[in-house]
């Protein structure tokens, strides 16, 4: 077990440590030039090569990777242009919010999508699961930022419920636990947004999954011997399901943080999804590699967290050496 | 024995014809100024008018048209580099060898490639082109259709007749050809749905956050001006958000798509 999980630690870090290193490549070979972007139109000779100083740019491409692995192995990312503070710190203000969107829709879709899914298996052809499957489909295919401006024009506009865009109240001071409702408010949205993708996902994967199961022998035994169909569902269908639930979450992570960042910039939140954009668009060097790099390693450990999950409820892949 | 056409194909295939022929059905929809802006939608001026104009005057079935075109433009586009991509490191994985294990090894770092922020990356540096889009989008994708002609291959080549075909001294080469490649449609197939559907919602959200290619209009660009003008233009929204959402069952409707993403 320890080995093996070495092993995963060691192939994980050399996937980041490879494609980190080819978009930094990427990066430095993209045409334009970062000095006259934030120097201006009329920097003088001084200026220029005293801001090349100060960022390191007057070096050569192989140093500059070295200085930048270093930096990486002592959690150091460099300095963002824009903001004129470690890359780390900025990353590290906005992951909350992406976090506050991802986690609970994550947590949502597949609570939810399973425990539908559950029942919907018991009767695959019947109305309500066919029209619950029509809708996750057209769920599923609807573009997120799509579903995001429905729900405001529904939920905000026209109902007035719940508000459409950031993150606090600005006109209330809250404090205490009626700040932490607002938020709730704020966030309720944009995890609907997020999350319902996942949700019919999750839902259409479940459904198939355990009507499939329902269909081996080994649940037409459990019933045989008199188990009631939830408690044969529930101990002889559901588990050999969820192998390929938990997979399929663990490699939709990816997915979720596209929805999150569409999701952001939507709702004007400020999550890393957004300050990615932003730092793509504004050419800040630093902070574009940071950011990719701390999605790269969220989507691996994604992964790999559903694979030690997958081990632990398949004894059968806890001797395998993969 | 050939089985019909499936109906979403005879839609899709309409949909290409159209879409190909935008510029000559109606000619700088989405540049000129057509109509008076907002113009409601109206039969009386033909194919312009039919849905009405947006709030520079342009006709939005013209826009819907050009924006079909590039959805369809960058989703074929990135299909054809990711399928004989996929389809060759898939095989070759299959496969004992050191070239086989740099193969699979390969196909396993590039399949955790978070494709959208590449996409983003390259439009914001390297300019927002279409060709770009492609590129980013065929090279990150390949490694679903390789995972999965790997699975295929690996069943198959467990099967008596193929074991009969190796012993016989058939080549490597033409044992994929002729043995395996035609075993692996299925999977191909699905793989092929899934990669299409994912390039189509890829294109349009880097149209929406405004990365797209300046010189055509995307349908998530499309989205993006209809949600800034809030509720002047209601059918705007619907109709760019409806042949997206169209487009994208279509397609899962003509060819299952895989759960895996």
């Amino acid at each position: 077990m320890t080995v093996s999980a070495l092993r995963r630690l060691a192939g994980m870090l050399l996937t980041t440590w490879l494609l980190a290193s080819a978009v930094f490549l990427l990066l430095q070979a993209a045409p334009g030039d970062p000095l006259a972007a934030l120097g201006g139109d009329f920097q003088s000779t001084e200026t220029r090569a005293h801001l090349a100083q100060e960022l390191g740019l007057n070096r050569s491409l192989g140093q500059r990777y070295v200085d930048w692995l270093n930096g990486l192995a002592q959690a150091d990312l460099g300095r963002s242009y824009a903001y004129q503070r470690p890359v780390l710190e900025v990353i590290l203000e906005r992951l909350p919010v992406t976090f506050a969107i991802v986690l609970p829709a994550l947590l949502g879709a597949a609570l939810l999508g399973v425990a539908l899914g559950f029942f919907a298996a018991r009767a695959p052809h019947s109305g309500v699961s066919r029209l619950t499957a029509a809708l996750c489909l057209l769920l599923f295919a609807i573009p997120v930022y799509w579903l995001a401006h429905l729900l405001v024009q529904g939920f905000s506009l026209h109902l007035g419920w719940l508000p459409a865009q950031g993150l606090r109240d600005l006109r209330a001071m809250h404090s205490g636990a009626a700040a932490w409702l607002d938020l709730a408010l704020h966030l309720l949205l944009p995890i609907c947004a997020a999350g319902l993708h996942q949700l019919a996902a999750l839902f259409l994967i479940a459904r198939t999954r355990i009507a499939d199961e329902m269909r081996a022998p080994h649940f037409a035994t459990a019933i045989a011997k008199g188990l009631s169909l939830g408690h044969a569902q529930w101990r002889h269908a559901l588990p050999q399901a969820a192998l390929s639930l938990v997979t399929l979450l663990g490699m939709r992570f990816a997915a979720l943080l596209t929805s999150a960042t569409l999701v952001e910039i939507a709702f004007g939140l400020p999550g890393i999804g957004r300050l990615f954009v932003d730092a793509a668009r504004g050419r800040d060097y630093p902070l574009v590699l940071g950011v990719f790099l701390c999605v790269l390693l969220l989507t691996l450990l994604a992964n790999t967290l559903s694979d030690l999950l997958c081990r632990q409820l398949d004894p059968r892949l806890r001797g395998a050496q993969r | 024995m050939r089985r019909p056409l499936h109906p979403a194909w005879l839609v899709l295939i309409l949909m290409s014809l159209l879409a190909i022929m935008a510029e000559q059905l109606l000619p700088q929809a989405a540049t000129a100024r057509l109509l008076a802006p907002f113009s409601p939608p109206s039969w009386q001026a033909g194919w312009v008018g039919w849905l009405g104009s947006d709030d520079l005057g342009r006709s939005i079935s013209g826009l819907l048209l050009i924006g079909l075109r590039e959805s369809l433009l960058v989703a074929v586009g990135s299909l054809l580099l990711a399928l004989p991509l996929g389809c060759v490191l898939g095989l070759l994985s299959a496969f004992q060898g050191t070239l086989a294990q740099a193969a699979e090894r390969l196909t396993m770092t590039c399949q955790v490639l978070p494709r959208f922020f590449l996409a983003i990356l390259v439009a914001a540096f390297y300019g927002a082109t279409r060709e770009g889009l492609i590129l980013v989008l065929g090279l990150s994708s390949w490694p679903l259709v390789a995972r999965l002609v790997r699975a295929e291959t690996l069943s198959l080549l467990q099967r008596p007749w193929l074991i009969a075909s190796r012993l016989d001294g058939v080549s490597p080469w033409r044992l994929a050809w002729r043995h395996l490649l035609p075993h692996a449609l299925q999977p191909l197939r699905a793989a092929a749905s899934t990669v299409f559907g994912a390039a189509v919602m890829a294109e349009a959200a880097i149209g929406f956050i405004g990365l797209g290619d300046p010189r055509y209009q995307s349908l998530g660009a499309l989205l993006a001006q209809a949600f800034g003008l809030g509720p002047l233009l209601p059918w705007l929204a619907c109709s760019a958000g409806g042949l997206l959402l169209g487009l994208i069952l279509l397609v899962q409707w003509g060819l299952p798509p895989t759960d895996e993403t």
